[in-house]
């Protein structure tokens, strides 16, 4: 299953949401900052020859906008707040997978103190669907605005993410009594420019410390799933279907942000050897 | 022994939010033909900048979208009842009106009264919309 997540940014950019997501063969493409009608963005796939796609419902949270070129009947809306929507994935043969797509607050309007509370609720409300599911197979993915090293990101009471997959495989750390359950979080490994960009989102304030490059659009997963998780596959997308996503100085040209794109395997393995036989 | 506690209590005859609330997902179901409910619940989140003993959230849930949940507001409040402390839908809150989505409220007429303007926002209107949709 392949997806791409990316924070438009309020601007009309249809015809390079279409070639981005059929040159990287977007299975589920996640939008964010998105205000036009989905349709627009169907009819222009639609002009291509492109019929497969189709839009879902997020009932109650319009920051976020799904298109899939999978059956809707394989998802199932499951929780919608004013930033995140979560849903289920279930296709016959495959892991039974909770999607959570968020954008979360940003920075520009809340203090560092702010967003780690604020996600704090947001956890406790994924473990609370997490355990009315009766399982924990849970992908979270967007615009954080929060970057892999903020607390929020980090903090036990928060998201609780990690960048090393074998530490959080522990499941869950206790502190003072109380268990706080691990997330993955593979996004550390786009930090810096070694594979191009060091971040998704370029923002130079006039303060003494300012990153410059901020990865604000991640992805994090329970590490019971991270196994399924292709981290060769993720990336900042900068380049696709000769679109250039970067302006002359390499900053964000279209977007204010960097579309992010990544892989998992969800089929499971009786249904992958039938597959293959 | 010496009795030091006052000759008489009085309970609290103010609305709880809670209460006032919880008269409200008894009336949804019935003006939705079952097919809308609402709930309060406990909530366990964890506030640290602000004291509170009693936190709730009220969602709106799709019955036959397999409890599909919306979560309109969270509360909390102390002992007292009031100020009432809520945590409104970001686009509730901004429909309606309010700088941010953290609304205090002090007495029990103005609880009543936001609480009506909140069910009655258009985007509540819509999210109950689309329920009733999805679930034909």
């Amino acid at each position: 299953m392949n997806i791409l997540f990316w924070n438009v940014g309020k601007k009309n950019l249809e015809s390079e949401i279409a070639t981005i997501m059929t040159s990287t063969h977007t299975d589920i493409l996640v939008l964010a900052e998105y205000e036009n009608a989905s349709s627009n963005l169907l009819r222009i796939l639609q002009q291509r020859g492109i019929i497969e796609y189709s839009a879902l419902s997020t009932i109650g949270c319009n920051r976020i906008k799904v298109f899939t070129n999978s059956e809707m009947k394989y998802f199932r809306p499951v929780e919608d707040a004013d930033r995140y929507s979560i849903i289920e994935f279930h296709k016959p043969g495959n892991l039974c997978l909770l999607m959570a797509m968020v954008h979360l607050s940003s920075k520009l309007f809340w203090k560092e103190d702010d967003q780690r509370i604020e996600v704090s609720f947001f956890r406790s409300d994924i473990e609370r669907i997490e355990k009315s599911e009766g399982h924990s197979n849970t992908i979270i993915f967007g615009d954080f605005n929060m970057n892999p090293f903020d607390p929020g990101m980090i903090s036990a009471e928060a998201m609780h993410s990690l960048s090393c997959l074998n530490t959080a495989k522990s499941v869950h750390r206790t502190i003072k009594g109380r268990q706080h359950s691990f997330f993955y979080n593979p996004s550390w490994n786009l930090l810096g420019d070694r594979d191009g960009v060091a971040g998704t989102y370029f923002y130079k304030d006039s303060n003494y410390i300012s990153y410059h490059w901020n990865l604000l659009d991640q992805v994090i997963l329970r590490p019971s799933i991270a196994d399924r998780f292709d981290k060769q596959s993720f990336r900042i997308v900068t380049e696709a279907g000769g679109i250039n996503l970067l302006n002359a100085n390499n900053r964000p040209a279209l977007s204010d942000h960097l579309p992010i794109f990544f892989s998992i395997n969800l089929i499971n393995e009786e249904s992958y050897e039938k597959l293959m036989a | 022994m010496k009795n030091l506690w006052p000759e008489k209590f009085e309970e609290n005859s103010n609305p709880s939010a809670k209460s006032i609330l919880e008269e409200q997902t008894e009336l949804l179901p019935k003006i939705t033909n079952g097919i809308v409910d609402a709930e309060v619940v406990n909530s366990d989140d964890i506030i640290e900048n602000i004291e509170n003993d009693f936190s709730y959230r009220f969602n709106l849930i799709g019955r036959f979208i397999k409890n599909y949940r919306f979560k309109v507001l969270s509360f909390f409040h102390d002992i007292t009842l009031y100020p009432v402390y809520f945590n409104l839908d970001e686009e509730i809150a901004t429909e309606l009106g309010y700088k941010d989505n953290n609304i205090k409220i002090q007495t029990p007429e103005s609880l009543e009264e936001f609480l009506r303007t909140v069910l009655q926002s258009e985007r509540v209107k819509k999210v109950i919309g689309s329920i009733i949709k999805l679930s034909k």
